[in-house]
């Protein structure tokens, strides 16, 4: 049971005319999987984007089309403006990305994977060094500044690809389960430091399994399924009166075990 | 359990193959190249039926002595663990170590190492046909237990390894420590068996030093485990009973210690299996080191790829096995020079030694074309951050000329200060700077079309996959053919030069102009493509392992 992207409207106070992500009929294909099938979708400018899908949705997919990591068989993106596969340098200028999956340079202490990411966005080494001891600090990561990043746990990881996301400053944030492996203190600031960024008039896209959490961070959402996009506009809008995760589950067809399923179950 | 593990083996084995048709057609090639040769070995040995028994056991004992020797250690280089079944994969499941082992074995023998043991088998065989039936049943028996001995102790020394290297620095630490190992065995070999009786560098050798050479081996072989099972035969047809029966009494404890010291490590496994331990390594960023490289994108490139020369020890061994045939091959030369008397041929060979720097800028395409392959999937930070292709080739042909071209001057005017012959130096920079300048741009261009997927260097073991020893073959072919090809306009005028010492000053320039255009022209052209293709190499680095 599905329902077209034009049955949920947005919101008019955003502003459609220069939206942070415009995405047109894109395609994507693995072999004879199709993973994003003629995907349409505007994220306007200066909101919480939540991204939510079940497991191969094309969540991350289509994450990776817009950041420029996988060419679409076709379709366009364009990001602030600029298209990523005609102009990637100027996209990607106004992007920070924390991908999913890729590894990063964990040969490199923590700090200097801040400065090398400052680096390649174009900032001077001295302003790299700055802002990321600034942002080590603030995510908890200052005492293991000059640890390598391989020593590092899972959610510390998470956390210096986050900053390494943030450094340059960039226009729109692209987050790929940022809150994956973190813990609740570090998950509290990294709400703060994403709700700070939308405040001055940033844009951050999120993709997350956890509906409670984009419920409480995003107000907007778009739920993908099967590569196609089921609804998107205003969290109020697609949840229709329910809770996300009730709405969720409406959208990509919930499965519930008969009485007859798996009754072996337990009766060992 | 055999049964189901060993189809699990084949199945996963065959998998991984079909990955992609170059890599099936190539590991095919690959496969009866080695079992041509080994069918050849085998004919061989049959061979050996000719000759007496004692001869045949002493030939017997060091080639099937050190093939048990080397094959725990092939195991560990080329193949790693055994991933597939490792047995901290069945951890989760109620299976013993007593029920795993018989299959983990089985699973052994099959593989390219087990089908060359069944051709050699055939050849062992036919040597001791003609030896009375008793003999024949020791060999066959002695056979026997020399393989299992082989797969066992290949199993049980890589179980082993990988619980003890599952922390990354012991890890690290072995990698390096295995290199070295293999840098100094080479040098002690060739310091050992440098053919004083022989005429010059091995041109020559007599068959008598060769028997010679073979029975000393033979003779301290026979002695270890790894000849025990091979002597049996041998002593048994000279009649010497009791240490026949020792013999395979050792063999037997030998198997039993392997398969419980195997045993015990799938125990372990089964209860703990690996994690890959930190040990909250500490590096400090020097301020100074960064003042060498330039401001901007591509030197914050360079600045990343020479951290990594240091600190990745897949890096660094590539680094020093780039250096380990210079460095063989010059002590062989000094060593070999160094009478008190310096005779004719002396003085051509302190030409030709001066010549030996170009050795290591041979390396320079290689180590330039695989850079990009080891950064895996971390290369998406750049993707992200926009990194076009150009900083990137310059980035790392800067890294790649900071390592090299001290260590190339310090060679250079080592190798000069030994020869004296200082008339060559204008025609060996000029190939030098041919072979290093353009080995770089040829590197950076091929670096941009041609990549392979590198197992992590945070995962367990220290082998590769099979994809990437052939691609890695097949690039170190490329990496030494190419430079050969781009110094023919300088040895032109270095082999003019023998008579007109003024074209010395041209290959000097004719070497260097080459050497600089290809760098530009393969930055730009390598730059271009990757612009182009940036998605599909990411695609073609990241580890699917």
């Amino acid at each position: 049971m599905t329902e077209p992207y034009a049955t949920v409207p947005l919101r008019p106070a955003y502003d459609l005319a220069h939206p942070a992500v415009e995405i047109t009929g894109l395609h994507k294909n693995f072999g004879s999987k199709r993973a994003v099938d003629n995907l349409i979708m505007t994220v306007p400018a200066g909101c919480m984007f939540g991204f939510v899908g079940p497991n191969g949705a094309g969540k991350t997919t289509t994450l990776s089309m817009i950041t420029g990591l996988l060419r679409p068989d076709y379709g366009t993106v364009r990001v602030l403006g600029h298209d990523v596969w005609q102009n990637p340098a100027a996209a990607k200028a106004l992007m920070g990305v924390l991908p999913d999956g890729l590894r990063l340079f964990d040969r490199l202490s923590g700090l200097e994977m801040l400065q090398l990411s400052g680096e390649l966005h174009g900032l001077s080494s001295d302003l790299a060094s700055q802002r990321g001891t600034e942002l080590l600090g603030a995510l908890g990561l200052l005492a293991d500044a000059n640890t390598i990043v391989a020593d590092y746990s899972a959610g510390m990881t998470k956390k210096i690809g986050l900053a390494c996301a943030l450094v340059h400053n960039p226009k729109l944030l692209i987050l790929d389960e940022p809150f994956e492996a973190v813990d609740p203190v570090s998950g509290q600031v990294i709400r703060e430091i994403l709700k700070q960024f939308v405040a001055a008039n940033g844009t951050v896209i999120m993709s997350s399994h956890v509906m409670e959490l984009v419920e409480t961070l995003c107000d907007v959402v778009g739920v993908i399924s099967e590569g196609h996009l089921l609804a998107a506009g205003p969290l109020e809008l697609v949840r229709a009166g329910k809770s996300l995760q009730d709405r969720f589950v409406e959208l990509v067809g919930g499965r519930e075990l008969n009485g007859e399923g798996l009754s072996w179950l337990g009766n060992s | 359990m055999v049964r189901k593990l060993v189809k699990l083996q084949l199945m996963l084995q065959w998998r991984a193959l079909r990955s992609s048709t170059a890599v099936l057609v190539i590991s095919i090639i690959f496969s009866l190249g080695v079992i041509g040769g080994v069918v050849r070995a085998a004919f061989w040995v049959a061979g050996l039926a000719m000759v007496t028994p004692d001869v045949r056991s002493v030939i017997t004992v060091a080639v099937f002595g050190a093939l048990t020797f080397c094959w725990p250690v092939s195991v560990i280089f080329l193949t790693g663990s055994n991933e597939i079944l490792d047995p901290g994969r069945f951890a989760l499941y109620p299976v013993n170590a007593h029920k795993l082992l018989p299959g983990l074995l089985a699973a052994g023998f099959f593989g390219l190492g087990g089908l060359a043991m069944t051709i050699g088998w055939v050849g062992y065989a036919a040597a001791w046909f003609s030896s009375g039936a008793l003999v024949f049943s020791a060999a066959m028996v002695g056979y026997a237990l020399g393989f299992v001995c082989c797969v066992l102790s290949g199993r049980a020394i890589s179980a082993l390894l990988v619980r003890l290297l599952a922390k990354r620095k012991a890890r690290d630490m072995a990698m390096l420590g295995l290199m070295l190992f293999v840098i100094v065995a080479s040098l002690v070999f060739q310091l050992l068996f440098t053919p004083d009786s022989a005429d010059e560098l091995g041109i020559g050798l007599d068959i008598g030093a060769i028997v010679n050479w073979v029975s000393g081996i033979a003779g301290i072989v026979r002695w270890t485990p790894f000849g025990w099972p091979w002597a049996i035969p041998g002593e048994l047809a000279q009649g010497h009973w009791a240490v026949a029966t020792a013999l395979f009494v050792a063999t037997v404890i030998l198997l039993t210690c392997w398969a419980l010291l195997w045993q015990r490590e799938i125990v372990r496994g089964l209860v703990s299996p690996l994690e890959s331990g930190g040990s909250g390594e500490r590096v400090k960023s020097s301020g100074l080191f960064d003042r060498f490289f330039p401001a901007g994108v591509a030197g914050a490139v360079a600045k990343r790829s020479i951290r990594y020369w240091r600190r990745d020890p897949r890096r660094l061994m590539g680094l020093l096995s780039g250096l380990l045939v210079p460095v063989i091959t010059s002590v062989t030369v000094l060593v070999a020079n160094s009478s008190a008397e310096l005779t004719a041929d002396d003085l051509v060979l302190n030409v030709i030694s001066s010549y030996l720097p170009i050795m290591l800028a041979l390396m320079a395409a290689t180590i330039t074309m695989w850079d990009i392959s080891y950064d895996g999937s971390a290369l998406g930070t750049q993707i992200i951050a926009g990194v076009s292709g150009l900083q990137d080739r310059q980035g790392r042909a800067w890294a790649a000329l900071m390592i090299l071209a001290p260590i190339q001057v310090l060679y250079l005017l080592g190798m000069f200060i030994y020869s004296g012959a200082w008339e060559q130096l204008p025609n060996v920079l000029g190939l030098v700077a041919a072979v290093l300048l353009g080995g770089v741009g040829i590197g950076s261009w091929a670096g941009s079309y041609w990549q392979t997927g590198q197992r992590p260097v945070g995962q367990l073991t220290l082998g590769k996959s099979s994809n990437a020893s052939v691609m890695a073959f097949l690039g170190a072919f490329v990496g030494l053919l190419a430079p050969l090809l781009i110094v023919i306009p300088t040895v032109v005028f270095v082999v003019l030069s023998f008579n007109n010492p003024w074209a010395s000053w041209v290959a000097l320039v004719v070497g260097a102009a080459t050497g600089a255009l290809l760098l530009y022209f393969g930055i730009v052209f390598g730059g271009r493509h990757l612009d182009a293709t940036w998605p599909e190499v990411l695609e073609r680095v990241t580890w699917k392992g």
